[in-house]
């Protein structure tokens, strides 16, 4: 069933979510035509004005498109679980479970989605692929202060990171939600107050868990003569231990919320 | 085995009581007319028995199951609202319909559809919403399912339509099902119904078959009805 409720949840976006795509593709083309006409005419300003309207729309939109993939999310969500749609998703025969986690599949494979285009609507707008290379050597020399190890850690982190927070903050919007349907009276604005204190409460117990961890200030020193110090080494692999920390404590409240929505969206339904 | 059991469910909405310690038994076979005025907790009743709506305490079963997903496979519920996906085509609602739920009848939906002169390939979200209710009903009534809840499923219509809509209802329901419809058109749907149930203030005031009402009482439902409930 998790199946088929995905498939009308990607069904019901595609459209829209294949416009955007195109748009930020069209819009990278146009980018790359424009500076390939400025190759050749150098000195011209209007074409120059162009290319550079064409790079910001690009910037713009692959940023943008990120944005509008959790406001989607979240919108599909409320309308389709908690308004008038919710009358017959919650009379299906499958779990709420499973209505809540074809949600967050939806949002992740849209996010996928959205990065793969921006990739390509980056690498066309740049003329091919090198600007991988000229990243990835930047980002490594920005690293040279740290031994190996620690670096290949440190980016396994980062990557579950980036993966997680979003799924995190949207079971963030989800508990909000479940909690805000409770109320008879204004289900929108108890979902915003609720949103607002689970911020806060997530802000103090991270604040506690910080000043929990040894030695929380860390500070580096660099010499390209002589390389990092042992003490730099040490800080960097204190920061990466951190960052698992990180790692499992958003992973953790993230179940936890998502679990609790659908205890309360199970127990205490209240579509009026 | 009763089909649908209900024992001293109690729901409130705030201060407002909306269901007051209501006991109840639905048995196979039968269509049912839940009346009883606007605000009386007739909506609540069905949300309840339907899965929307969790109630405060009491117990609820269809079929020896609590509310659940196997009850929402033998529950058949129209709502008293659009609650269809507008992006969809009609066909793409049917499919949607065939693809959840294993007792949905495709072809009697394309006959019904046929019949009220809707063209499967129309876009919901282009249609009146009296096309709409119908589009919804001919889904629920296309249904085998054990126990079918409508919600005011004549409110919204023309009265021609009422009359296919009732059609509808009597020529789609299997003989081991039963039928529960809320409104307060009462005098629309005495015909075809063989028990009533008094809904007032969240209580059960009167749960008795047609022809009872109309051997004690001397009267029509719709008579009876406007006298217990006068203003």
């Amino acid at each position: 069933m998790l199946g088929k409720l995905l498939k009308y949840d990607l069904k019901a976006e595609y459209k829209t979510y294949g416009i955007l795509y195109i748009v930020l593709i069209l819009t990278s083309f146009l980018s790359l035509v424009t500076s390939k006409i400025l190759d050749n005419y150098p000195k011209n300003i209007v074409v120059e004005a162009i290319q550079k309207l064409f790079i910001a729309g690009v910037s713009v939109l692959s940023f943008s498109i990120f944005i509008i993939t959790i406001v989607f999310s979240i919108s599909r969500f409320y309308k389709n679980l908690l308004k008038d749609e919710g009358y017959l998703m919650h009379t299906l025969p499958v779990s709420t479970s499973q209505l809540i986690l074809s949600k967050y599949i939806a949002f992740f494979i849209w996010s996928i989605a959205a990065a793969v285009v921006v990739f390509f609507a980056v690498s066309i707008s740049a003329g091919g692929f090198e600007w991988i290379n000229i990243f990835a050597q930047g980002y490594r020399k920005g690293f040279e202060i740290v031994n190996h190890q620690d670096f290949t850690k440190f980016n396994i982190y980062l990557i579950i990171l980036i993966v997680i927070t979003p799924l995190a903050f949207m079971s963030h919007v989800y508990l909000s939600f479940a909690i805000g349907q409770l109320s008879n009276k204004n289900k929108l604005g108890m979902s915003v107050a609720a949103f607002v204190v689970i911020y806060f409460v997530e802000q103090i117990v991270s604040t506690i868990i910080t000043l929990l961890l040894p030695n929380s200030g860390v500070s580096f020193e660099y010499n390209s003569d002589i390389g990092p110090t042992t003490e730099t080494i040490e800080a960097f692999s204190k920061i990466t231990d951190y960052m698992l920390i990180g790692v499992i404590i958003t992973a953790l409240v993230a179940a936890a919320m998502y679990i609790v929505s659908n205890v309360i969206l199970t127990k205490k339904l209240n579509l009026e | 085995m009763s089909l649908a059991v209900c024992k001293n469910v109690r729901k409130t909405y705030g201060n407002k009581i909306a269901l007051n310690d209501v006991s109840l038994e639905i048995e196979g076979g039968k269509i049912i007319g839940l009346l009883g005025p606007n605000g009386s907790g007739k909506t609540t009743l069905i949300k309840i028995l339907s899965g929307l709506l969790t109630a405060d305490s009491g117990d609820i079963a269809i079929l020896g199951n609590p509310i659940g997903v196997k009850t929402k496979k033998v529950v058949s519920y129209l709502p008293e609202r659009t609650y269809i996906n507008e992006w969809m085509k009609v066909k793409e609602m049917i499919n949607f319909f065939a693809d959840f739920y294993d007792d949905f009848d495709v072809q009697k939906a394309y006959d019904m559809l046929t019949r009220l002169k809707i063209n499967p390939n129309d876009k919901l979200k282009t249609m009146s919403k009296g096309t709409r209710e119908k589009v919804q009903l001919i889904l629920v009534m296309s249904r085998n399912a054990e126990l079918y809840l409508l919600d005011e499923p004549i409110g919204g219509v023309d009265p021609a339509a009422r009359d296919y809509i009732l059609e509808t209802i009597l020529k789609n329901y299997n003989e081991k099902a039963s039928v529960i419809i809320s409104t307060h058109l009462i005098s629309d749907i005495e015909n075809i119904l063989d028990d009533i149930i008094f809904i007032k203030d969240g209580n059960i005031t009167l749960h008795s078959t047609v022809d009872e009402i109309r051997g004690q009482h001397g009267k029509s439902v719709d008579a009876l009805f406007r006298e217990v409930f006068a203003c």
